[in-house]
């Protein structure tokens, strides 16, 4: 077993709304390892972005951590001073964000938006080392021309450039880790291909850790060493890429395989939709979060939360289908 | 089979102004001719900006196209008048790709799926019978008759929306993206009561979609666009078993399929396109494709290839399959 870069312990952060009090993250444990490819998926509202924004603390209000911890590198980022977490972001975690339209602020210049990283860590002696680390770090992401695409403004500049300029910014340091959020999911599936290309290469030159969050499961079998599946902000399963997609485990999970069309997969052969709805997580069901879609609820089901329990070597779920009381 | 829709040469550009001049084209729909049979699911597949959208609204008459012709039924929809164009607003439906924007907020859902009703005074004895019939065809209840928008899910108001195009019992509908912002559990029970609908309604449609995979599930033949052309049209089974086109293969291979073992396959043969999507103002000489194509050669780079059968119904708009 390889070292342990990021340890998550009990997670749970809540967001106080108007309406009450949204359970966003119920009690999350997760562990990365050093150089691995980890997946975290799930749909939309499961927690998966949530869960990556509090490793970096980057809960937007109303929401708020309210237990757990949170190992970074063996130290809790949630007991650090503010000035301290602010030397790990960008420097340490990269963080590329799901819309790069939003990410990159309209009024600079994309370099320097890149390469502000560098500034704030004080890695470079002046802006002129600045620009010419640049311009290697978007040779790096292969943007064409990139001593002149340094100079342009966002908007100058297409969906899927836009996009390796946030990738170029997350590297800008060389992070320990990478934690990507939906990296691809507003562009084509041509440029998605070239986007995951990049990252690919990225890690096998600097074996970088990467933490890819995505609700496409094919990005996963492509990209991943390991999955984690979570619903309604719980892991329900956790495994080896291979075993997930061979052997899945939890209801959700297979529910999840079954309703995905496939290009590879006849028309005849007809989806199984999950039945049912995401939760709202303002009251959430109770026991297992998932057992009013699932075909195999049981009373204990509706009762108790089933723990994250290892089924076999390495492949964990949290079902009562497979763990005993 | 019957042919319900004939698309010849249809031509849509948008000028592109700069103060009072106008400067260029948007190429947007570019001399394209197919036909929709009566009772299939037609696939309509292309990358943002190619144009399919354009196509689909163009097929609706919903915007003018700058020249050639659609015939539904035999008739040439730019050319309807009167009775006859409400009867073909009638027939044939849309439905769009976001739920949150395509239904009145500040309007109950008995009203919303009751509008087109009223619009084209249509006498029904019990209204409220009618609609709740309608809700009961896309799996919502009597209960939701009396609430407004926001009260739904995503999932619940896109069979809103569908309930909304039947109302008129129409006998083609285009479905522009109708599952691009569902989640995938969501999504596969919308696409099944859609397969549902057309088998019992007998419905014919147009499935708009940059999701290949959904295509597949969908569709009875397709269509693939590139810039404002089509480049590959077939039985979708066939171009999902062999794809012609060097842009349909390049599609296919930048897929990722939920199958480790697969990915990892696909992966060592993959051909991703370089580059990007060149422009629709100022496309491309010859082939449009040919920038980003692997086996372009200099006919490709000055003469447009035709689109040309190359089998019983499968064309393809090539050189390397073109005789003579």
């Amino acid at each position: 077993m390889s070292e342990e870069i990021l340890r998550i312990e009990g997670l749970r952060v809540y967001f106080y709304t108007y309406a009450g009090v949204v359970k966003a993250i119920e009690g999350v444990d997760l562990s990365i390892r050093r150089g691995e490819c980890f997946g975290l998926v799930g749909e939309t509202g499961c927690g998966k972005s949530v869960t990556m924004r509090a490793v970096v603390r980057l809960i937007p209000p109303p929401g708020r951590i309210v237990s757990g911890k949170i190992y970074f590198e063996g130290v809790n980022v949630l007991e650090l001073p503010e000035s301290e977490i602010r030397k790990i972001r960008g420097r340490k975690i990269g963080f590329i964000v799901q819309e790069p339209m939003s990410a990159l602020d309209p009024l600079y210049r994309v370099g320097y938006q890149a390469g502000e990283p560098l500034l704030v860590h004080k890695l470079i002696r002046d802006k002129k080392e600045m620009w010419r680390r640049v311009i290697s770090l978007f040779k790096t992401v292969s943007i064409p021309e990139p001593a002149k695409r340094v100079r342009n403004y966002p908007h100058e500049l297409s969906g899927g450039m836009k996009q390796r300029v946030v990738i170029a910014t997350a590297l800008s340091c060389n992070p320990d880790l990478i934690i990507a959020d939906e990296p691809t999911t507003n562009v084509d599936v041509t440029i998605q291909a070239q986007i995951l290309d990049l990252l690919r290469d990225l890690r096998n030159k600097y074996g970088t850790t990467l933490i890819l969050v995505t609700h496409n499961l094919g990005i996963v079998a492509e990209m991943c060493d390991r999955v984690a599946v979570m619903y309604a902000g719980q892991i329900v399963e956790l495994a080896k890429v291979h075993d997930i997609f061979k052997e899945p485990l939890h209801p959700y999970t297979k529910g999840l395989l079954e309703a995905v069309p496939v290009i590879t997969k006849s028309r005849e052969v007809r989806l199984k939709p999950i039945p049912g709805t995401i939760p709202n997580l303002i009251n959430p069901p109770s026991g297992c979060r998932f057992h009013p879609r699932c075909a195999h609820a049981k009373a204990i089901c509706m009762k108790e939360r089933p723990p994250l329990t290892e089924v076999k070597p390495d492949h964990f779920a949290a079902c009562w289908l497979y763990t005993k009381r | 089979m019957e042919t319900l829709i004939k698309v010849e040469r249809l031509v849509k550009y948008f000028p592109v102004k700069k103060l009072f001049w106008t400067v260029g084209n948007v190429h947007a729909v570019d001399g394209v001719s197919f036909e929709i049979f009566k009772g299939e699911t037609f696939g309509l597949v292309g990358e943002s900006g190619c144009g399919k959208t354009t196509l689909g609204r163009l097929i609706l008459r919903l915007i003018e196209p700058t020249s050639g012709s659609v015939y539904f039924d035999g008739k040439d929809v730019f050319k309807l008048k009167g009775k006859e164009l409400m009867r073909f607003r009638r027939q044939a439906q849309i439905v769009f790709q976001d739920p949150f924007s395509s239904l009145d907020p500040r309007m109950m859902i008995f009203d919303i799926i009751y509008e087109p009703v009223k619009v084209h005074k249509i006498n029904i004895e019990d209204p409220e019978a009618y609609v709740v019939s309608l809700l009961e065809r896309v799996g919502l209840k009597r209960e939701h008759l009396y609430r407004y928008p926001h009260e739904f899910s995503g999932g619940q108001r896109q069979r809103i929306v569908i309930a909304r195009a039947l109302a008129l019992n129409p006998i083609f509908m285009v479905l522009d993206e109708p599952t691009s912002a569902l989640d995938v559990s969501v999504q596969a029970q919308i696409l099944n009561m859609l397969k549902d609908l057309q088998k019992d309604l007998g419905l014919t449609y147009l499935f708009i979609s940059h999701d290949l995979s959904v295509v597949r599930y969908m569709s009875h033949r397709m269509a693939i666009m590139y810039l404002g052309k089509i480049v590959e049209i077939a039985d979708s089974e066939e171009i999902f078993e062999k794809p012609l086109h060097p842009y349909t293969q390049m599609l296919f291979s930048a897929i990722p399929v939920p199958d480790p073992e697969l990915a990892k396959r696909k992966l060592e043969e993959r051909l991703i396109p370089k580059g990007e999507v060149p422009s629709p103002i100022n496309p491309p000489p010859g082939c449009r494709f040919h920038p980003r194509c692997p086996y372009a050669t200099d006919r490709c780079r000055s003469e447009e290839p035709p689109l040309a059968e190359v089998a019983a119904g499968y064309r393809v708009a090539c050189w390397l399959y073109a005789k003579g």
